[in-house]
């Protein structure tokens, strides 16, 4: 395809740099249905020094889209390898090309009957090949939500037209691929997650049994400094296995229509605490909440629940519980369109129960209650996504308030980081506090201010320990450059593996910030 | 070199998006009456790809409908429907120019993910469906006095 009309789709319409000369463009875009052809386009870019750039299906929004990471790369686009190769309901686990995707895998799975759950990322429309290989998350217990760490086995197409595969497909006869990742030996599968050392053309997946129940509840604590307690209790209990991921709160949020409490919490270098106990007190209201889900039998789901419900009052002084719902799974229409209980729920139920949907689109474009994305410069069609990694401790989340905070002062944009801001689990041992401004087609003005704020987030979070987990092309270099311990020898081991299977350069030059010998000079960072 | 043309493209390619209907309506004229097996292609793929945004029913997490009939709703304002099954000016031409060029928070969607017979398809199947099931804006409603004849 090398038509502007078949091309154009190719670019990334989230840029912060859509239009600019900065932008990443594609020349063309290939599309093998068969592993034997992606070895043949392989081989011939080999031959002529095409570089290419693999995609699977799926937008990838915010993260970049299909875009490559040099101008003039020719897409491999892999949505025609489309097939479920197996799934396997008594081993929990599935087998997949890189085009199917989660509507795919979930529409095969419900087909058949089949009792085991995908875990899948919101919007759904991306594929758990891809996903997974660009350290995607998802919504339900931790060893799932972490979609690379649940990968279990790869087949690869690397730059010599070779055909790998890793752990036990390496071993002929082996029936046990999706089932032991490792195999012996080194394990490179690290390798192709945001890396450029070859083109995944399938994967498995482990997947979660389907619970017979789901239960939800909400833990809320009066104070504070309560948050770092209540942080290390629900560690506790996420590291044991006893519920899926925690949502973050604060019944705080209920003030922001008040001018004086939005003065207080954007305060620079932050309020004290005395000041937020005291706001928390006259509106009668705690700090900050958790709501906590539990899966699996209604028994230990109930004896989960009446556990925390224990744990917290012992642990935190003041702390409460509200009852949420108990619902056995699969869940009815009614119950997946929308979550009940005593408390108004943080959770978006369908990816809570692994059921793919795009009905968290409606923050894009015309929606009306969701302002999110619409500033004073008109409605804003796309997002960019900075959301670092940082310590799961209340202290940390302090101090990122404070800093993301601060740092924001200087845009003239729309704010990320109160003191009210709290962090998102999808990680099950790390937080994330995202920085997502707007973005728009129409707007360069406005793309130019968040590209700069990107920018020098990055930098901030950096001299704070905080890097980002995921990030478009054209601040991949940026992102990968502050992961510098050791005058960046990551960056240069990375790259003497690169020139040395890939000595053409032709497997996604710059992806992951690793640049082949050939085109190093293209570093932007 | 290629980087700076294909700029020019994709500019190019906004400014025809703004003439979207205007062009697409020119390409259209030569229609020919869709035949039974491609509206039920269109309709199976209509369900497959487009119904994840555009169906019909609940939204999600207590929204009442959908992201597509939403932001549809809002734009025109009950003078079209919301729903793409019920519009009789979605031309063949004009299903591809937004789905190829997107608009607003529709994505452009590639050729692997639906061709350009599939698109065909599509609009085919709105023609029949639009039939089956015509829209009615809330402002044409009869009055009371009217019914009762």
């Amino acid at each position: 395809m090398t038509n502007d009309d078949e091309v154009n789709p190719y670019r990334d319409t989230f840029s912060t740099v859509w239009g600019t000369s900065d932008e990443r463009i594609p020349s063309a875009a290939v599309s093998p249905t068969t592993v034997e052809q992606v070895q043949a386009i392989v081989r011939a870019a080999g031959r002529y020094k095409i570089p290419l750039f693999p995609i699977s299906t799926g937008k990838n929004f915010a993260y970049g889209g299909p875009s490559p990471n040099l101008s003039g790369s020719v897409i491999v686009d892999l949505k025609r390898m489309n097939k479920v190769l197996e799934v396997d309901e008594g081993r929990h686990f599935a087998l997949v090309e890189p085009g199917v995707s989660y509507f795919d895998l979930y529409r095969y799975i419900q087909d058949r009957g089949l009792k085991v759950w995908i875990d899948c990322p919101d919007p759904g429309w991306g594929s758990p090949v891809g996903n997974s290989l660009d350290h995607g998350i998802g919504y339900t217990m931790g060893y799932f939500r972490d979609h690379f760490g649940a990968h279990c086995g790869m087949e690869v197409v690397l730059a010599n037209g070779e055909v790998m595969r890793t752990g036990m497909g390496a071993l002929p006869n082996a029936k046990s691929w999706q089932d032991f990742k490792y195999g012996y030996g080194p394990d490179p599968s690290g390798l192709f997650a945001q890396g450029n050392y070859g083109i995944v053309t399938k994967m498995g997946f482990r997947l979660m049994p389907q619970p017979e129940y789901y239960r939800t509840g909400l833990i809320t604590v009066p104070k504070r400094q309560d948050f770092i307690q209540l942080v290390k209790t629900v560690n506790y209990m996420s590291d044991s296995s006893l519920i899926g991921e925690p949502l973050y709160g604060t019944p705080l949020q209920s003030l922001m229509a008040n001018t004086a409490f939005r003065e207080l919490i954007d305060k620079p270098g932050g309020p004290s605490d005395a000041e937020m106990d005291q706001a928390a007190s006259d509106n009668h209201l705690h700090s900050w909440s958790v709501e906590l889900q539990f899966y699996g039998p209604e028994k230990t789901c109930l004896a989960n629940w009446e556990y925390a419900k224990d744990r917290f009052a012992q642990d935190i002084p003041g702390a409460k519980s509200v009852e949420g719902e108990n619902l056995k799974v699969p869940l009815t229409a009614e119950q997946l369109h929308s979550a009940g209980g005593d408390f108004p729920s943080l959770s978006r139920r369908n990816t809570t129960q692994g059921v793919p949907s795009l009905g968290i689109w409606k923050t894009i474009g015309r929606s009306p209650g969701f302002p999110g994305f619409v500033n004073t410069e008109g409605p804003m069609e796309g997002h960019a996504g900075f959301i670092p990694i940082i310590p799961r401790t209340g202290e940390a989340v302090f101090e990122a308030q404070r800093v993301f905070g601060d740092t924001m002062r200087e845009f003239d944009l729309p704010r990320f980081g109160s003191a009210i801001g709290t962090p998102v689990n999808w990680y099950q041992f790390a937080f994330q506090m995202g920085f997502v401004p707007s973005t728009s087609r129409d707007n360069p003005a406005h793309n130019a201010k968040v590209d700069k704020a990107l920018r020098r987030m990055t930098e901030v979070c950096a001299e704070h320990g905080w890097g980002d987990y995921r990030s478009p092309p054209v601040y991949q270099d940026l992102v990968a450059d502050v992961y510098s311990f050791n005058n960046h020898v990551l960056r240069r081991f990375n790259e003497m593996l690169k020139d040395a299977v890939d000595p053409n350069g032709i497997l996604a030059p710059g992806r992951g910030g690793v640049w082949p010998q050939r085109f190093r000079g293209m570093r932007k960072a | 070199m290629r980087h700076g043309v294909l700029i020019l493209l994709g500019f190019a390619s906004v400014v025809i998006g703004t003439g979207i209907a205007k062009r697409a309506g020119a390409q259209d004229r030569q229609a020919t009456a869709p035949q039974p097996a491609q509206v039920a292609e269109g309709k199976a793929v209509f369900q497959r790809v487009c119904t994840p945004c555009h169906g019909t029913g609940w939204g999600t997490d207590g929204a009442p409908t959908l992201p597509g009939p939403t932001a549809l709703a809002l734009k025109y304002k009950g003078q079209v429907s919301p729903l793409l099954e019920q519009r009789t000016d979605l031309t063949p031409a004009l299903v591809k120019a937004y789905v190829r060029n997107g608009t607003g928070g529709m994505p452009m969607f590639r050729k692997t993910e639906i061709t350009d017979s599939q698109i065909e398809a599509v609009a085919a199947y709105f023609k029949e469906s639009a039939k089956e099931n015509p829209y009615i804006p809330p402002d044409s409603t009869p009055k009371k006095s009217e019914e009762s004849h």
